[in-house]
């Protein structure tokens, strides 16, 4: 009887590694809000106390930091997502929200409707997310209509190619819209591309979870179809795979939450190229893990650089994307170098 | 049911139709690929798609798999129109495996062939045992066991298209389509190929359609040939019928010789300088 086994994906083994991340995730999200420029007493803050108004490390706790950190955990799940789709449904590891133009259509999406101020809510969504996510989505659509040649793949380094492009004349754009602003709009504008997770309040981020939980339910779903279509459209079909469905939703889903995200936050580089790479390389390429892993470690990653971003030249707070950048960089040298 | 007659269900089924492909056309954008093409392919049998470069083996392949929909006219599978399949229920009976296998992610030997498993799997669920047994025993028949663990990049062309079969048989499919599954394979890779197909096209019953360039293997390997130039038949006949002097300088636009093997009655064939 042939015992002989082969690396494969059951229950056990997917149970281990998303509850490791998962884990991580949850000792990140306990451990940050007590870091920070200002030493706060947590017996103090969970205390009855004085009352709410004069606990001012209660104040702290749960007006300030924990907001902040709830948005970094969904923005770096977000980007580490859609990161991981995109270059599966591309098949090309250097897609990510930046070089797909996606983060671009989505900012001049939210700069447009500040511009115009806009002020309406549709489905529970304000304009500024709404506008980011229609902005997110027409780059991709623009960028894929490169792509559609009949019965033909064309090498999907034109995608990023034209990906890169679209980024670039969305961000002239977004000057343009800003040069034609009056001063207060103009303030809005830069304030929202420097990108930052400060801004918000509990009220902001109930409105961000639910597309995000959605698109990353989604995502979820199409996990297995993932693997094939990242093996190339033709043998995905062959497999019985619906890959057009899986394209449209995998997309849709990605800009979702890639849009839901950078509409509050601004642009934030790095997280949704280098969380898929370091996962990947921790779990494998198999999106049944990598989908999960991804959000929860895309989670982790920024909490971290945001905590690092706002103690490190504590009074002074430094852009969380330099952070992303300085942490990330070298970290995957090292895993590559380690690898290979 | 008697015994006869279960037998003679047997042999029904033996000499059935498997696909039918009629007038199919197809074009890339305003290029016409394929027009015209009629033919039939019966269960268990060994077919050859031949012709020149261009000349529309791999788009006739890919319409064969569904991958592909004709422009006009259709292609049946055991009598149902492929656009009326679903794409998980073809890939339950047909199998299709192209001719180069690039993969951008680091995934491992085994985990290909369990993509094969892919059209009997419901979205939420993992492989189980059958799965298992069913890609252990493809991996066994194939000689790619061995490798299981090894990552599908750093292993060779011949063995990359051997995992790609493992993957096709894990599919357990009736019809597997191959498209030039020994180019570019040196003659030991190429001979363990068609040893695998022969095996498969035997035990298993498994009706095969591969386009080939080397004429030599195909008169040894294929029971018939479909011969095709610009986009349409020459020729729909068994190898010996078909490799003529007079058809193969029309496909090929060469002279040629040919010499007979009468070991085996397949035919080699020599262009003339």
């Amino acid at each position: 009887m042939e015992t002989r086994t082969f690396p494969h994906l059951n229950r056990k083994r997917y149970i281990a590694a998303v509850g490791s991340f998962f884990l991580v995730l949850t000792a990140v999200m306990a451990a940050a809000p007590l870091i920070g420029s200002t030493r706060i007493d947590l017996a103090k803050a969970l205390s009855g106390g004085p009352g709410f108004a004069e606990n001012v490390d209660a104040n702290i706790l749960f007006l300030i930091r924990l907001p902040r950190i709830f948005m970094a955990a969904l923005a770096g799940a977000a980007l580490a997502v859609s990161g991981a789709v995109f270059q599966a449904i591309l098949r090309n590891d250097l897609a990510a929200p930046i070089t797909l133009g996606v983060s671009g259509g989505a900012s001049l999406g939210a700069v447009i409707a500040i511009r115009a101020g806009f002020n309406f809510t549709f489905m529970g969504f304000s304009s500024v997310p709404l506008a980011s996510f229609l902005g997110a989505l027409g780059a991709l659509a623009i960028v894929f209509s490169f792509a559609r040649m009949r019965g033909r793949e064309l090498p999907t380094s034109y995608l990023l190619l034209a990906g890169v492009t679209v980024n670039f004349f969305f961000a002239s754009m977004v000057m343009l819209v800003n040069y034609f602003s009056n001063i207060t709009q103009s303030f809005q504008i830069v304030r929202w591309l420097m990108g930052g997770l400060d801004i918000t309040d509990y009220k902001t981020l109930l409105t961000i979870a639910p597309p995000v939980f959605l698109g990353i339910a989604v995502l979820i779903y199409l996990a297995r179809d993932l693997n094939l279509v990242s093996g190339g459209v033709e043998s995905a079909l062959a497999r019985g795979v619906d890959v057009a469905r899986v394209q449209l939703l995998g997309l849709l889903a990605a800009s979702l939450v890639t849009g839901a995200v950078v509409a509050n936050t601004g642009p934030i580089g790095f997280v949704g190229l280098i969380v898929p790479h370091i996962v990947r390389l921790i779990v494998g390429p198999d999106h049944r893990l990598l989908v999960p892993a991804s959000v929860f470690f895309g989670a982790s990653f920024l909490v971290l650089c945001d905590t690092a971003a706002r103690t490190l030249l504590a009074p002074t707070e430094i852009p969380v994307g330099v952070i992303t950048a300085i942490l990330g960089g070298p970290f995957f040298f090292w895993l590559l170098r380690r690898k290979h | 049911m008697n015994a006869a007659s279960a037998e003679s269900s047997v042999r029904d089924t033996a000499a059935r139709t498997l696909m039918q492909i009629s007038d199919a056309t197809f074009a890339y954008a305003t290029q016409p690929v394929l027009s015209g093409i009629s033919f039939e392919l019966r269960t268990g049998e060994i077919l050859g798609v031949i012709g020149p470069n261009g000349s529309g083996k791999s788009t006739l392949l890919k319409l064969m798999g569904g991958i592909l929909a004709p422009d006009s006219g259709s292609v049946a599978f055991k009598g149902k129109d492929l656009g009326s399949l679903k794409r998980r229920a073809l890939a339950r009976s047909v199998s299709w495996i192209p001719q180069e296998h690039p993969m951008v992610f680091p995934f491992k030997v085994s985990e290909i062939v369990l993509m094969g498993r892919h059209p009997y799997l419901s979205p939420w669920a993992f492989e189980g045992e059958e799965d298992f047994r069913i890609a252990r025993q493809a991996m066994e028949l194939t000689e790619t066991l061995q490798f299981a663990e090894r990552g599908f990049n750093e292993i060779s062309g011949g063995e990359k298209q051997r995992v790609m079969i493992a993957g096709a048989i894990a599919q357990e499919p009736e019809l597997m389509l191959l498209d030039e599954p020994t180019a570019s394979l040196d003659m030991k890779y190429q001979m363990e190929i068609l040893d695998i197909l022969k095996k498969l096209n035997h035990a298993k019953r498994l009706t095969l359609a591969l386009s080939i360039h080397d004429l030599h293997l195909a008169s040894k390997f294929c029971d018939r040939v479909v011969l095709l130039k610009n986009g349409r038949i020459v020729k729909d006949a068994s190898p010996e019928e078909a490799f003529q002097k007079e058809i193969l300088e029309t496909v090929y636009e060469v002279k040629v010789k040919i010499f007979r093997d009468h070991d085996d009655g397949s035919v080699l064939i020599s262009p003339e300088l």
